[in-house]
């Protein structure tokens, strides 16, 4: 395995441990789908590397830890990242702040998938999670090219 | 799909583990420095209440004898003696959009699919995912979640079903005149067989009769603490009364209680 790919193994690592820390019920609505993002992130980076399986052994891994129906956050995450494939040309282009509206809608898009199996709490944790979401890609999004210019991952 | 499942998530457990040390190392470190004073106080206060409690269970434990005597003269079947396990829950959030919680018991504990756990205060709800160390336990509030339950006062029987966290269950199907009054506590009726009987589930708090609808609405309010309790209970499949009365650790004396008056036990004793 190359360095490259343990580096980005190590950035999902460390965003599925986020996913899981425990968090005060109150603050559960503000937790960034931080799979997602840099799953985002990375298939923005390098399409060539990570595409959508990426996505799906994410998302079945996600599934397992989260305890939920195994599947449905690996379609949501497949998705999620065949859809910043498809327009990964025009989202580089954009100026990050100008990035954060995509993403939005994709965790959006996630988290309506994942709350098939609930209907009762479409609600604040779907537009909660977006919106923290969206708020903190910046911050990913350069901590992640820092890293991945620093570490010269291609 | 099941078993591949539990070997899955028994070989994430290092991932869970490490997700669960911050919030855990802060609870260990908030319990390291809790005062003297105030730990010699929570020491007299549990020393007073174990004597309680002791004095309260060796009466209980004549009461079970005694009822368990009058069963076998009406012929009904014996309650079976539950042995309990001990779990704490692993400090990680799972799926939002369900109430599940992780426990740090597994398969090599015994733990099955479908056991019941409580906690101090009464039921919590059931386990319905196992792995080797962890198992996932489903609270009572999620919406998926119906339990058998029977109002005490009257032995009515209902069905409890989960709102959401922070949301009370609601007993559904129940005619707008049935007899439930605010501040009854509900029980465990047994019926269904994945909960034993006799555990308390919580109270009712709230009695809506909507004008033109055909059931009552009623709200029952979990007396377990589902989302402050650390330390739960675990109910292991119960072994027959007569093989744990010689391992009880007090009050000895009931083996005398039941053989004097009561027919061997053994005899009427159906499965």
């Amino acid at each position: 395995m190359s360095r490259n790919i343990v580096i980005i193994m190590l950035t999902f690592l460390l965003a599925i441990l986020l996913m899981l820390l425990q968090l005060p019920e109150a603050w559960q609505m503000f937790r960034p789908e931080w799979v997602m993002l840099v799953l985002v992130y990375w298939a923005l980076a390098l399409p060539k590397r990570v595409g959508v399986m990426w996505g799906w052994w994410m998302g079945l891994l996600m599934d397992v830890l989260l305890g939920a129906h195994l599947g449905l956050l690996a379609f949501a995450y497949a998705l999620a990242t065949y859809l910043a494939l498809k327009f990964y040309l025009q989202l580089r282009q954009y100026p990050v702040l100008q990035q954060t509206l995509p993403v939005f809608f994709l965790v959006i898009f996630v988290k309506l998938i994942a709350a098939t199996m609930a209907p009762e709490f479409v609600g604040r944790l779907v537009w909660g999670p977006a919106l923290v979401s969206a708020a903190v890609w910046p911050f990913i999004f350069t901590v992640l090219r820092w890293l991945r210019r620093h570490f010269h991952i291609r | 799909m099941v078993p591949v499942r539990s070997a899955v998530t028994s070989l994430l457990h290092p991932i869970h583990v490490i997700a669960a040390a911050p919030s855990k190392i802060i609870q260990d470190l908030s319990a390291y420095f809790e005062s003297r004073t105030q730990l010699q106080h929570d020491n007299e206060i549990f020393a007073a209440k174990q004597l309680l409690d002791n004095a309260r269970l060796l009466k209980l434990q004549t009461l079970e004898s005694e009822n368990n005597r009058l069963r076998s003269l009406l012929g009904s079947s014996f309650r079976l003696q539950e042995r309990v396990l001990v779990a704490e829950l692993v400090t990680v959030d799972l799926d939002p959009f369900s109430q599940w919680v992780l426990i740090d018991k597994g398969l090599s504990d015994g733990v099955t699919i479908n056991q019941a756990v409580l906690d101090a205060q009464g039921i919590m709800g059931q386990v319905v995912d196992v792995s080797e160390w962890t198992s996932t336990v489903v609270l009572l509030t999620d919406p998926s979640h119906a339990i058998p339950v029977q109002v005490n006062r009257n032995g009515l029987r209902a069905v409890a079903v989960g709102q959401g966290l922070g949301q009370p269950l609601k007993l559904i199907h129940m005619p707008q005149n049935s007899d439930v009054e605010i501040g009854d506590i509900l029980s465990t009726s047994g019926l269904g067989g994945r909960f034993p009987e006799g555990y308390p589930v919580g109270t009712i708090g709230n009695i809506g009769g909507p004008e033109g609808e055909p059931f009552a609405a009623i709200e029952v309010l979990p007396l377990a603490k589902l989302n402050i309790s650390r330390e739960l209970l675990l109910v292991l499949p119960g072994e027959k009364i007569t093989s744990s009365i010689g391992a009880k650790p007090v009050g000895e004396d009931e083996a005398a209680i039941i053989g004097s008056s009561a027919p061997p036990v053994e005899e009427t004793l159906d499965e």
